[in-house]
């Protein structure tokens, strides 16, 4: 036989074996997340690395890109056949809700019992991504909502602090007459309103109250607390110009800026933007965290939880065991949340001990108060609200503190909404998939 | 001897339309199919993946009973108002300033004046964003420096200002694109009779307004349908400049369809929304077309 021969022979042999490789256990896994942010990347990057390394027939193919374009990309995604195996993405049912009644996302209710996520993981991992008893996502990315506050600025203006609702107006009304505006806002960033609003609503409702609201979709005209809540946040605070003058105007990253300036002293935030407050912040002040005041004496310190985005399967991959392999790699191994943390400042949802975790002290302040019992430590309306209620939360907070509508007519009009969702099946009591 | 003469012969029709019929697949495919694809979606209930539920025309009964609707319909039609208030009649304007033979750097002018229509409006909603801002902004830092501190508010944010803020805002880019269109209408008037109006006793405004004017009017009717369809089809300036806020104050029509299909997965609902919006221009363009029409005749 002639060498050319031969080696076409051999190439046209090796062709074939190597298309059907992933057939002899070869596979790639596809994967779909946001970590573009460079430490983020760099995290995920590291633990991607491991993964393969453990997991020496698994290729990870990932793909990252902003939250929208996930949005806008998911639903084509998922009706294909070529979707991705793993999504990293938002979780609550006004966005996931489509497609968990397509039965596009496959059901991890019995995953999470068999693999032991119960013990190993936050129960806000489990409970925000979850309907109807049946549980469809891994919750990552844990982020609270305490309120950061500039520790040099109250040190030298003689401020505590504040325990209680009582202490935190007279915090304020300090840091006014001494010329710094209390709260470093912006509220063309929806996201900021929801916060706002969905943690002081928070903050005025105990948890049996939020449990009936969220869950059997009480009215929420019908508690005195609601109309206080609003008053307090979006009337009250409004006319004493404890927020920016033009702040309905500023985004989230400008009201930031006047946090890194000095020029307001506190910030509702999330654990999230740690690494930012760092770094824009750096020695030019001290930066702590406390959590939401108590409303009475009685009522429990709290801090809204949330999470940033959940892992979840497509329902048509091929690859599900490699899949689940992967969510449990990055989610419930300790090494991973040590990676998570020590690189990029990220609350993964492992609970247990992490040993020689080397963090900034604000990270090690918000993981202490994620395991803190004393702490009511509550699911945001953010993480649950149905879609068009969500909406009206970020977009409409403005309109008080602008004198458009008063307070009762805004909880109309939410009550309304949330009602409306709740008869077209939208809500957590009434979501079926 | 034969004057020659082109016969159209069946041959080269046929080479015509292979010629077009690329560029015709590709209107077909990217703007036809589209269309009618949005036109049989609105007739669906759909939440953008999984099966679609025919539901008549529930969809457009539901718009036309929604406020959100007519608000932002009204807020479009503020945003077409102020179009022709500070792009439309500044073009006008300065078209009849600049328009005569004897203006030095004219084409100076025109250039300066055009520059803004061909940036991005990403850039141009960023830029007007800072120049809004109420702490650093230029506007207020000027309107401080002018000791006036109780007007420095927040322009974007204020609910009486924030969509005359964007108008501005588009109007800037809009009255260079005006003044081009009207300069060349008005160098293709006829300078005879502003002369004999002028030996009449005309002063510049009569002579501009009854006798200029008339002449151009074909073109200020077009500029005019142009605005409205521009001032409808607006989507990226509001959603960059203040995302329909202050409480849905900017929300037009594009932005809430935008955001019943994509934020609430209401894809039936967004599309007969956008239906509605594509029958008003094109009936409005229609119905202006063909009054000047009958005018004239």
């Amino acid at each position: 036989m002639s060498r050319k021969v031969l080696m076409a022979f051999c190439i046209a042999l090796a062709l074939p074996l190597g298309m059907f490789a992933e057939s002899r256990g070869q596979i790639t896994l596809k994967v779909w997340d946001q970590w573009r942010a460079e430490n983020d990347s760099k995290a995920i990057t590291m633990v991607d690395d491991n993964f393969m390394k453990k997991y020496p027939n698994v290729k990870i193919e990932r793909t990252a890109m902003p939250e929208s374009e996930i949005a806008d990309l998911i639903k084509a995604a998922l009706s294909s056949d070529s979707g991705p195996d793993v999504i990293y993405s938002e979780v609550g049912i006004g966005f996931i809700g489509p497609m968990l009644k397509a039965g596009a996302i496959l059901d991890l209710t019995n995953t999470w019992k068999a693999r032991g996520w119960n013990d190993k993981l936050f129960p806000v991992s489990k409970s925000i991504p979850s309907v109807g008893g049946r549980n469809y996502a891994v919750g990552c990315e844990l982020e609270f909502c305490p309120i950061y506050y500039n520790k040099t600025l109250f040190k030298k203006l003689g401020i505590n602090e504040p325990k209680t609702m009582s202490d935190l107006d007279a915090a304020m009304a300090k840091l006014k007459a001494a010329g710094v505006t209390p709260w470093a806002w912006g509220g063309k960033t929806w996201w900021n309103n929801a916060n706002l609003v969905g943690s002081v609503l928070w903050d005025y409702l105990d948890q049996d109250t939020i449990n009936k609201q969220m869950y059997q979709d009480v009215s929420w005209k019908s508690n005195p607390a609601v109309k206080d809540a609003l008053n307090k946040c979006l009337v009250e605070w409004a006319q004493k110009g404890y927020y920016p003058t033009g702040g309905e105007a500023l985004t989230d990253d400008e009201g930031l800026m006047l946090f890194y300036q000095g020029k307001a002293a506190m910030v509702p935030n999330s654990n999230a933007n740690i690494e930012a407050f760092l770094g824009n912040i750096g020695d030019k002040f001290e930066v702590s965290s406390f959590n939401w005041p108590k409303v009475t004496p009685k009522s429990k310190p709290n801090t809204v939880a949330f999470i940033g985005s959940g892992y979840m399967v497509n329902a048509k991959t091929k690859y599900q065991q490699a899949a689940i392999d992967y969510i449990d790699f990055v989610c419930a191994n300790p090494d991973s949340a040590k990676i998570f943390y020590e690189v990029a400042s990220k609350f993964m949802p492992y609970k247990k001990a992490i040993p020689n975790l080397k963090v900034p002290r604000l990270v090690a302040e918000a993981r202490a108060a994620l395991t803190d019992s004393s702490l009511l430590l509550l699911p945001g309306i953010n993480m649950t609200a149905p879609p068009e209620v969500m909406t009206f939360l970020e977009t409409n907070a403005v309109q008080v503190m602008t004198k458009q509508i008063d307070v009762p007519g805004w909880i109309d009009q939410f009550d309304s909404l949330w009602q409306k969702s709740k008869a077209e099946g939208m809500t957590l009591s009434t979501f079926k998939w | 001897m034969r004057a020659a003469s082109f016969k159209f012969r069946p041959r080269y029709q046929y080479i015509g339309f292979l010629m077009i019929l690329p560029v015709m697949g590709l209107y077909c495919v990217f703007t036809l199919y589209p269309i009618a694809s949005s036109v049989v979606l609105s007739l669906h209930d759909w939440s953008g993946i999984g099966p679609k539920a025919y539901v008549g025309l529930d969809n457009y009964a539901e718009a036309f009973a929604d406020p959100m609707v007519w608000l932002s319909f009204r807020n479009n039609l503020q945003y077409c108002l102020g179009l022709i208030a500070v792009g439309v009649a500044p073009g006008l304007i300065l078209a009849a300033l600049l328009a005569g033979e004897r203006i030095r750097g004219r084409t100076v002018f025109q250039t300066i004046y055009f520059l803004p229509r061909l940036l991005s409006m990403v850039v141009v909603s960023i830029v007007w964003g800072w120049i809004y801002n109420p702490s650093f902004g230029l506007l207020n830092s000027i309107i401080r420096w002018l000791g006036a501190k109780d007007f420095s508010i927040g322009w974007l944010g204020n609910a009486s200002f924030a969509m005359w803020a964007v108008v501005v805002a588009g109007g800037w880019t809009y009255f260079g694109f005006c003044m081009v269109i009207f300069i060349a209408a008005l160098q293709n008037t006829d300078p005879s009779l502003s002369e004999a109006a002028l030996i009449d006793g005309a002063n510049w405004l009569q002579r501009f307004f009854s006798v200029i004017i008339p002449q151009i009017s074909n073109v200020i009717t077009m500029v005019l349908i142009l605005t409205l369809i521009d001032a409808f089809k607006i989507f990226d300036i509001i959603y960059l400049m203040t995302l329909g806020g202050p409480g849905r104050k900017t929300e037009i029509m594009a932005t809430y369809l935008y955001r019943e299909a994509f934020r609430h997965n209401h894809f039936g609902y967004g599309s007969s929304i956008a239906m509605i919006l594509t029958a008003f221009v094109l009936l409005v363009s229609i119905v202006f077309q063909y009054s000047r029409e009958k005018r004239e005749s």
